[in-house]
């Protein structure tokens, strides 16, 4: 009787029928989610328990391998059909914590697998391939080297820079240049992240590098990035190129990483080019002129940096008192005991508190 | 004459009621829907980071922690001991007392070797005066700022005043994040330069094992209320902001935790001080801000890096909390009012603020104003079962859904609660919930939106239990 009464209501109000009906598929959907979670969970689980059972068994033998006490055949013997990509991610995980021999004798252990990798490069979704690239380039040294470079042009900027950053960690000059090439492709990223990538590669970069900051048809971000890479590299050949580009650029960010680059490897002959930025409108281009002279500035600069204590920028000020401590000038002293209102400044830094 | 006017009235309000749910239905389920598209690519595009790469890696921003204090003397210890674990390149942690009446301040100096010193302030916002810095001798990452009471966003201020580094943390002092959380959070500050603040979750540390700082075994509470709140807070994160997030129109960072660029945030003017919600308030700002000076950026929420946090354990506390968050909400979005349905906003504008302003502000006044048409139409019998059915179906059945669907996402996602018991229990509160607690959430919600007018910015009073008496294993 109710039925009837709701199904002849429903019928003449279509607008309540219509809510009812978007209830129930809201409903037998939440219900739906609910039973998938406890599927998911119930699969991840029994699949969890039959990975760590398999890697248990890995890892005892692995350990027998990496000792010499069994051959790799001993271990290859164990990996079924179908989990070789499985057995690379297990020997990926324990590369990262090897070095020396130990770590030359997984790349042996995962040689025979790796290409069955290579097809993965070829995968839809970007993160297979990004984690393709990155199996290719720990384990297999630089047999796939060629792949990984060509990576460089995936459509996707993940790839492309997980490939980069395997390319960087090879620790070999040849991938410098084809890594600056693409350079652009990672406009988004943080050009101290990228400078700290390109420097991993070691001093042999540095032509490369130097190169770069010195050629004003590349765009002023790579060469900051280059500018950086440098500094971190400590390239005291790149003072002169750096020199040239302080008194060339009117970009700030390069102003900045050249003056940052000055302050490492500059020299006291430069001091000249560098004071022309005192008088930067921008509080941060003083403040590293303050860094540069600090570290090379003559017994002339010591009243300039006692002035730019009075900079309206307090990071100006707080690099001339980081300066005035590095170069021993005694004016902080003074300044410390002094009525000046940024004396505490003077303070924080004679005592240890700063920098 | 009149009762038949009040009879059409109340059919009138109820066709209101029950659009309104089905909008909100409608909105909940696109939000999910995004948020299970960004959880999967997230997840899968986390295989391809190698994080111990990462921290190995000079080109990580250096960050500030600024952990603002007030009476916090059961957890400031444990919890600073947590953050100096963090494993991160180069941070420094800043913590701001704002002149708590217990013995925080003597307990930081005891526990760390603090000794009074001088240190440059880079910023000029105005704040409470600040009375001390101290600086740890044995820990020279961590610096203490003692000054006078001014509320938490005055003393967020004063830590960012202090702050030097490019990026900087806004935190709970009583919040303990996990070793890799600062790495997790950087990362879209380092993949996108354009990247101006960055959330990340926050989960519930009431039940869980806290060895040394860490939490060492995840369990669900066994206590009923902060059980609630484990799955609201996997509603809100997983489904609401990661769906958000895939939008790209983020409009709340949790002040739990938060990392932001510092000239952006003092070129904003700092965290307002005369709201409740100065975390939603800085980011609608920021947002602002960077529209209207045309700065390319983006706001994101990040899944992975967990503070844990310690969560109201009575009725009475988390009905005051909720009050806050309600005040907060409704202050941050009167305030920015100029936004809603303004293009010039992009989605934020006509997509995040007017959910928000619609769903979420109006959400208390509707539902509550739906159970009292409901109540009246059953008093004066014209109450059809087809209306009721649809009624109850819409608001307990969206509850339902939506906390099953944040369940799923936590499965698809990150499987914190390993025991598959706890998940059963989430999914059997995920039903309760709706039955009597969520009505009282929404008369806190409604108690807030009465109470927005009174104000008062005081620090919301918390019960603290600290980390050591619930560090036993529940197992």
């Amino acid at each position: 009787m109710i039925w009837h009464r709701l199904w002849t209501f429903y019928l003449e109000q279509p607008g309540y029928a219509l809510v009812l009906l978007g209830n129930l598929v809201f409903v037998v959907g939440a219900l739906a989610l609910a039973i998938a979670a406890l599927l998911l969970r119930i699969r991840n689980d029994r699949t969890a328990r039959h990975w760590r059972a398999l890697e248990e068994r890995w890892e005892s033998r692995t350990v027998e391998v990496l000792t010499e006490v069994s051959p790799p055949e001993r271990l290859w013997s164990l990996i079924a059909r179908g989990d070789e990509l499985r057995f690379l991610n297990f020997l990926l995980r324990f590369a990262r914590r090897l070095t020396g021999t130990e770590r030359r004798r997984v790349d042996e252990l995962a040689a025979p697998y790796l290409d069955r990798v290579l097809p993965q490069l070829a995968a839809r979704s970007p993160e297979r391939r990004a984690r393709a690239i990155q199996t290719l380039t720990t384990l297999g040294a630089r047999k796939y080297a060629f792949q990984v470079v060509r990576s460089l042009d995936d459509p996707s900027p993940l790839v492309a820079m997980v490939a980069a950053r395997s390319l960087a960690r090879r620790e070999s000059p040849d991938f410098a240049a084809p890594i600056l090439r693409h350079l652009h492709r990672f406009g988004d990223w943080r050009p101290s992240f990228l400078a700290s990538m390109l420097a991993s590669i070691g001093p042999a970069v540095a032509p490369a590098l130097r190169q770069a900051l010195a050629d004003p048809t590349f765009d002023p971000k790579t060469r900051c990035v280059a500018a950086d890479a440098l500094r971190e590299l400590n390239d005291y050949a790149s003072a002169d190129v750096a020199g040239a580009v302080l008194d060339e650029t009117t970009d700030r960010d390069l102003l900045v990483a050249t003056l940052s680059l000055l302050a490492h490897v500059g020299r006291n002959d430069q001091v000249v080019a560098i004071r022309r930025h005192l008088a930067s409108p921008e509080s941060i281009v003083r403040s590293r002129v303050m860094s540069v002279l600090g570290r090379i500035g003559t017994p002339e600069d010591a009243g300039t940096l006692v002035e730019a204590f009075d900079d309206p920028s307090p990071w100006v000020a707080l690099r001339a008192a980081e300066a005035m401590y590095e170069s021993r000038n005694p004016a902080l002293t003074r300044l410390a005991d002094s009525d000046h209102p940024r004396a505490a400044l003077a303070r924080q830094m004679l005592t240890g508190g700063g920098a | 004459m009149i009762y038949q006017f009040v009879l059409r009235l109340l059919d009138i309000f109820n066709v209101i009621v029950l659009t309104y749910f089905v909008v909100l239905n409608v909105g909940y389920f696109i939000t999910g829907l995004f948020a299970f598209r960004s959880l999967r690519r997230y997840v899968r595009r986390l295989r391809t980071l190698d994080i111990e790469d990462l921290l190995g890696s000079a080109g990580m921003p250096p960050i500030t922690l600024v952990a603002p204090a007030f009476n916090e003397e059961p957890t400031c210890v444990e919890s600073i001991r947590s953050l100096l674990t963090l494993k991160y390149g180069d941070f420094e942690i800043l913590f701001v007392n704002d002149g708590s009446k217990d013995g925080t301040l003597a307990r930081m100096i005891e526990s760390f070797d603090l000794e009074p010193t001088f240190r440059l302030p880079t910023g000029n916002i105005a704040t409470r005066t600040v009375r001390g810095i101290y600086r740890s001798r044995s820990h020279p990452k961590l610096w203490v700022l003692d000054k006078e009471n001014g509320g938490k966003a005055d003393t967020l201020n004063a830590g960012l005043n202090y702050c030097r580094t490019p990026l900087f943390c806004g935190m709970d002092a009583d919040s303990l994040l996990e070793r890799e959380a600062l790495t997790r959070i950087v990362r879209p500050f380092v993949e996108d330069a354009r990247t101006v603040a960055a959330g990340g979750i926050i989960r519930i540390v009431n039940g869980c094992t806290v060895s040394e700082g860490t939490v060492t075994n995840v369990t669900l509470p066994t206590e009923m209320v902060p059980r609630l709140q484990v799955l609201e807070y996997l509603r809100a994160f997983l489904a609401g902001r990661m769906g958000w997030h895939e939008m790209e129109a983020t409009l709340i960072i949790s002040g739990a935790f938060g990392v932001f660029r510092r000239d952006l945030v003092v070129e904003a003017g700092g965290y307002a001080t005369d709201t409740v919600g100065e975390d939603m308030e800085l980011v609608v700002r920021l947002h602002r801000l960077c529209r209207e000076k045309k700065i390319p950026y983006t706001i994101g929420f990040v899944p992975d890096p967990v503070a844990w946090t310690e969560c109201p354990a009575t009725l009475k506390v988390l009905g005051r909390q909720r009050d806050r968050w309600q005040r907060g909400l409704i202050e941050t979005l009167w305030r920015h009012r100029t936004m809603l349905f303004n293009p010039r906003y992009g989605r934020v504008g006509m997509l995040a603020y007017p959910y928000f302003v619609f769903l979420e502000m109006l959400a208390p006044l509707v539902e509550t104003f739906g159970y009292v048409t409901f109540l009246a139409a059953w008093l004066l019998g014209r109450l059809s079962p087809s209306f009721a059915l649809a009624f109850f179906g819409l608001s307990i059945g969206l509850g339902i859904g939506l906390s099953f669907t944040a369940v799923a996402l936590e499965e698809v996602g990150f499987r914190r609660y390993p025991r598959r018991k706890d998940l059963y229990t989430l999914i059997w509160v995920a039903v309760v919930e709706n039955f009597g607690y969520r009505q009282l959430t929404m008369w806190w919600r409604l108690r807030g939106t009465i109470n927005v007018f009174k104000k008062g910015h005081a620090w919301g009073r918390m019960d603290r239990q600290g980390f050591g008496p619930r560090t036993k294993p529940t197992a």
